[in-house]
């Protein structure tokens, strides 16, 4: 039998990692600055959590020229991770958005196994930070990296050095620029990993004919929003049947239906990145639409459709 | 917080060939727009072009709330803006981005290029609107002659104008910077300008020797329009970059590293 329907509404409270979020809706690294932006927009209490931009072990000022392109429903980017680096990250932005009163998952990217260490081993016990996503596969910052990031011992090794020094929940940030993207979730899962968060952007380009050279100063960028979705998807599938941990859904998502298709192929959360430039209300209003979609249909708990598109079950 | 809504188109008509005014009903956006600032505009569930388009805020009638811009028909954005008929919606927000500070000086010199042309305008009739005796001359260069505009609210607003067009067909017959030398002379002057880069950066040559304080609206490759993305950057003089939708659009002119520029 049903529950008596609560006036309160469904609940959208998800857990990750022993972390509990009161919905499953967060922003994406790099897409949502540190939140400051959107603020101006509506109230981040509403989400549930915030991932804010890449930390690398130095400041880096970003790469010049062309930074962004835009592609069919999709955008290329090569920013080049700038950012203020650790120390600064820690003394002037950090305190900021921990006063927001939601949790905050610090995305960090490195050269080498030993700079990941020392970022976990940094930041990770931090008042404020929630969680580390440790992001994996940044295409844009030279070519040893993209190598680096899509072998599975690679993952691992990175992961197992991380895990011992890092304080709170570690959540490795996946490449799709890889054959076998469960045989990286695997690896990191048997390295330690408390979930797994994936995709990143997919490396592409573009081309412009009048110059005839390439769009971006980087020459490559990572492809994001609506024309990847259907491989993030794909990708989520395939790990929710690889991995026992969380996996949390990134790529392309624009609306509540496709949070929705997200969690039924069995994301524990999603994260919006891109749509957040072509929407600024992009995870309110997906949030409205989500709690909407749930009352219609009677379900009094997101939970409940976690993987529920998945034909193994 | 900053506004965002569904505006409904008022008016929409053609100033010049394949130039347009949009005129919305945007009540909060009209209300705090100030000359320099852009407001991010964009079809309503479309995915051709993804990304929302920055337009410079070309007139806003806070008593009336209404809000226009005027744009060129270039590619995609506008080629679909243009589609917008009155009584349909685009989506809208902003006002974002910093404002044209202050003058100095007795004169003011406003110099624009082709779409560069409507910030500059709105200042021009916010500045005329002020009790401060100021002279104001504003230097407007386009192609052609039929591709002038702004002229009328310039006029309007009792503003000076010189033109020029690359072939002459009015006004001076070059570059509308070819007329800034002389304008600076005689009186303590600030600029402001916006329009093409190339002509930006004549425009700093030319008032960085003169030492006269400048500002200039610049325009880079945009998806968030905000800060958020870090995807339309300039290089600041003194190192680092600078984000041209929020720590901008206006800069001075001094400010930036224009070895470095594209
Ligand atoms: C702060 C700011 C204020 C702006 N204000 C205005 C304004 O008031 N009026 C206005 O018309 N535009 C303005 N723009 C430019 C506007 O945002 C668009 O970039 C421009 O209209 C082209 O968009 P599109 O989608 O039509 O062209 P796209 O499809 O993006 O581009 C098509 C082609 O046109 C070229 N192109 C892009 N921009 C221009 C341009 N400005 N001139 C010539 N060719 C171009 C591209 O390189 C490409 O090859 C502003 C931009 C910024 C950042
Ligand atoms: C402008 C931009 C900057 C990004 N910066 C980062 C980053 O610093 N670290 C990271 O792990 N991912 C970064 N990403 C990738 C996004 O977090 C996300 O994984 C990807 O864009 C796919 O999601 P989307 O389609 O919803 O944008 C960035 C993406 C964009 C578009
Ligand atoms: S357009 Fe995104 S930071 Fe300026």
């Amino acid at each position: 039998m049903r529950e008596p329907h609560v006036a309160t509404g469904p609940s959208l409270a998800v857990e990750v990692a022993g972390m509990r979020l009161q919905n499953p809706v967060l922003s994406a690294s790099g897409c949502f600055g540190w939140g400051e932006e959107y603020a101006r927009f509506w109230d981040l209490r509403r989400m549930g959590a915030l991932v804010g931009k890449a930390v690398t072990p130095h400041a880096r000022p970003g790469n010049p020229d062309v930074r962004i392109a835009e592609t069919p429903a999709g955008m290329l980017n090569a920013i080049g991770l700038q950012n203020p680096g650790p120390a600064a990250f820690r003394e002037t932005i950090l305190p900021r958005v921990h006063s927001l009163g939601i949790p905050i998952w610090v995305n960090v990217s490195a050269n080498s196994v030993q700079e990941y260490v020392d970022l976990c081993g940094m930041l990770s016990a931090e008042p404020g930070v929630s969680a580390i996503e440790l992001n994996l596969s940044c295409p844009n910052v030279g070519r040893g990296r993209a190598e680096f990031c899509v072998a599975p011992d690679a993952v691992a090794e990175t992961v197992s050095a991380c895990r011992p020094v890092c304080r709170c929940p570690l959540i490795p940030k996946l490449s799709p620029n890889t054959t076998d993207i469960a045989a990286l979730a695997r690896a990191a899962e048997s390295a330690g990993a408390d979930a797994v968060s994936l995709i990143n952007t997919l490396v592409g380009m573009a081309i412009d004919v009048d110059r005839r050279r390439p769009v971006l100063g980087n020459r490559t960028g990572g492809l994001s929003g609506p024309a990847v979705k259907p491989v993030a998807l794909r990708m989520v599938y395939e790990v929710v049947g690889a991995v026992s941990i969380p996996v949390i859904g990134i790529g392309g998502i624009a609306c509540w239906r496709d949070a929705l298709e997200f969690l039924m192929a069995g994301a524990t959360a999603v994260q919006v990145g891109t749509a957040n430039f072509f929407n600024p209300m992009a995870i309110p209003e997906i949030l409205d639409g989500l709690e909407t979609w749930l009352r219609r249909n009677e379900i009094a708990d997101v939970r409940e459709i976690i993987g529920a598109a998945r034909l193994e079950k | 917080m900053i506004p965002i809504l569904e505006a409904e188109v008022l008016d929409h008509y053609e100033v010049a060939p394949e130039h347009f005014v949009l005129t919305l009903d945007a009540p909060p956006i009209a209300e705090q727009a100030r000359p320099g600032q852009f407001v991010m505009l964009r079809a309503l569930d479309a995915w051709d072009p993804l990304l929302p388009r920055a337009f410079s805020v070309f007139h806003a009638d806070s008593e009336g709330g209404t809000l226009s811009v005027l744009y060129r028909v270039v590619g995609r954005g506008t080629g679909r803006l243009r589609g917008h008929e009155p009584g349909m919606y685009v989506r809208a927000w902003g006002p974002l981005g910093n404002q044209f500070r202050l003058p100095e000086g007795e004169r003011v010199v406003l110099v624009g290029g082709g779409v560069g042309v409507p910030p500059l305008v709105f200042w021009a009739e916010r500045l005329a609107a002020l009790a401060v005796p100021m002279e104001i001359v504003a230097l407007i260069g386009a192609q052609r002659g039929e591709l002038l505009v702004g002229l009328e609210q310039l006029k309007r607003a009792r503003v000076t104008f010189r033109c020029a067009t690359d072939d002459g067909s009015a006004g001076h017959r070059g570059y509308v910077t070819d007329l800034l030398p002389r304008t600076l002379e005689g009186k303590r002057a600030t600029v402001y300008a916006c329009g093409p880069m190339p002509m930006l950066r004549a425009v700093a040559r030319i008032t960085e020797a003169t030492e006269t304080p400048t500002e200039l609206a610049l325009e880079a490759p945009m998806a968030c329009g905000v800060g958020a993305c870090l995807g339309c950057t300039i290089p600041r003089r003194g190192g680092g970059y600078a984000r041209v939708c929020s720590d901008g659009p206006v800069f001075p002119a001094r400010d930036v590293d224009w070895s470095l520029m594209p």
